[in-house]
């Protein structure tokens, strides 16, 4: 024991030995750590406090933890956006992928997220409006999906008048007289309606074709 | 982010999740997210695997938090499902859990830290370094202890280890954390 401790020790009834500091200096570096991105920090209560300005060998213990919690690593930053999405979703039928009968939205091939504490925004949830990333499905299998595709596809042919379709080798082209149906070309239709009808099945796009022929 | 139920402890934010509250869900995922995120990241030392892994068991938390009792801390709950996961995940990869260093994924590997500097980001990588060098149980001791500041306990139960040999561990791996940080 070094001057420093037993002085700390000496220092009266609410001073904690250091045993005792050093088991509950971790405790304090992560409520630090935790509140560091929040507007709720505190420090040590008053008598850790008094002992770690007494006692160097706490002190740089302390100050070692510290630097160590500077390395916490930290979820990506849209992990909790998706799992609140999955979560607030009825629970689908059991998939391929999956043995607990929902799929994940694997974390592969992601940018390279700066993952600490110190670069993790606390903007997972907001950005959940803001990302559009689909939840894996097979919603096309659904009959009814594919009924509403059809219900869909046959009132924009309604509307639309002058609809062009054919096939450029693989591809299946829909085309549409924008100036006759200018109120309901609007660009986010377009973008939105594009990647779903490439990927429909060949029944369903037999379904469509037939649904918006005059 | 600013949340109403931020001060509302987990029994309060379960008993609403249970009652179809949204904001409970979120807050619960939010505040629970990280701890164990970094469990299963110092398990497998793999970050996709552990954000896979975290993503799985919290959505498996709460579509099963109708059954839950209560019995055990949340957190605790939360954790058991994670390693349950983890476990079944070792199973179905069939790759045994502790590999030797040179052959172990890296841990994460931070490349950009914004408003830090360049000294901030070496020592970021030179502490990751070092805390790879760590066994798995001492590793997870000195996370779950140091970074989420769980009682041993808490560190026990999530390291399927007794509470003496979670202190035990955590000592253990701050005193070679030390010794290499001196080096």
């Amino acid at each position: 024991m070094n001057d420093a401790e037993r002085s700390a020790r000496k220092g009266g009834e609410a001073s904690p030995a250091c045993d005792e500091v050093r088991e509950h200096l971790p405790l304090l570096v992560a409520r630090r750590s935790a509140a560091s991105g929040a507007a709720s920090g505190s420090g040590p209560y008053p008598p850790m406090q008094a002992h770690l300005e007494a006692c160097s060998t706490c002190a740089e213990e302390y100050r070692f933890l510290e630097r160590l919690a500077r390395a916490r690593p930290a979820p990506p930053a849209d992990l909790a956006a998706r799992v609140v999405a999955r979560a607030l979703l009825p629970t689908s039928q059991p998939s391929e992928s999956s043995e607990a009968g929902f799929d994940v939205i694997p974390f592969r091939s992601r940018p390279d997220h700066a993952r600490t504490d110190h670069a993790r925004g606390d903007h997972a949830l907001t950005e959940l409006a803001r990302t559009d990333r689909p939840t894996p499905s097979r919603w096309w299998t659904s009959p009814v999906a594919a009924a509403a595709v059809v219900v869909l596809a046959a009132g924009l042919g309604l509307v639309a008048r002058g609809v062009t379709t054919g096939i450029d080798g693989n591809r299946t082209l829909v085309a549409f007289d924008a100036t006759t149906s200018a109120d309901w070309m609007a660009e986010e239709w377009i973008v939105a309606g594009a990647p779903y009808l490439e990927s429909v099945s060949d029944e369903t796009l037999a379904l469509l074709a037939a649904g918006i022929e005059p | 982010m600013t949340s109403p139920l931020r001060d509302q402890d987990d029994h309060e934010l379960v008993a609403r999740a249970r009652a179809g509250e949204a904001d409970a869900v979120a807050e619960l995922v939010q505040r629970h997210q990280g701890v164990l995120y970094r469990y299963l990241l110092a398990r497998t030392g793999d970050e996709d695997k552990a954000a896979d892994l975290t993503q799985e068991a919290l959505v498996k938390a709460l579509r099963a938090l109708p059954g839950f009792r209560g019995e055990a801390s949340f957190r605790t709950w939360l954790l058991a499902i994670g390693r349950n996961e983890a476990l079944g995940r070792h199973r179905r990869d069939g790759r045994r859990r502790e590999q030797p260093l040179d052959q172990a994924p890296d841990l994460p590997d931070e490349r950009a830290l914004p408003d830090e500097g360049l000294d901030t980001r070496d020592e970021v990588d030179r502490i990751r370094r070092l805390m790879e060098r760590l066994p798995e149980k001492q590793r997870m001791s000195v996370w779950l202890r140091l970074y989420d500041g769980l009682s041993f306990r808490e560190v026990a139960e999530a390291t399927e280890s007794t509470e003496g040999a979670a202190r035990v561990n955590y000592f253990h791996g701050i005193r070679k954390l030390r010794e290499w940080a001196d080096e």
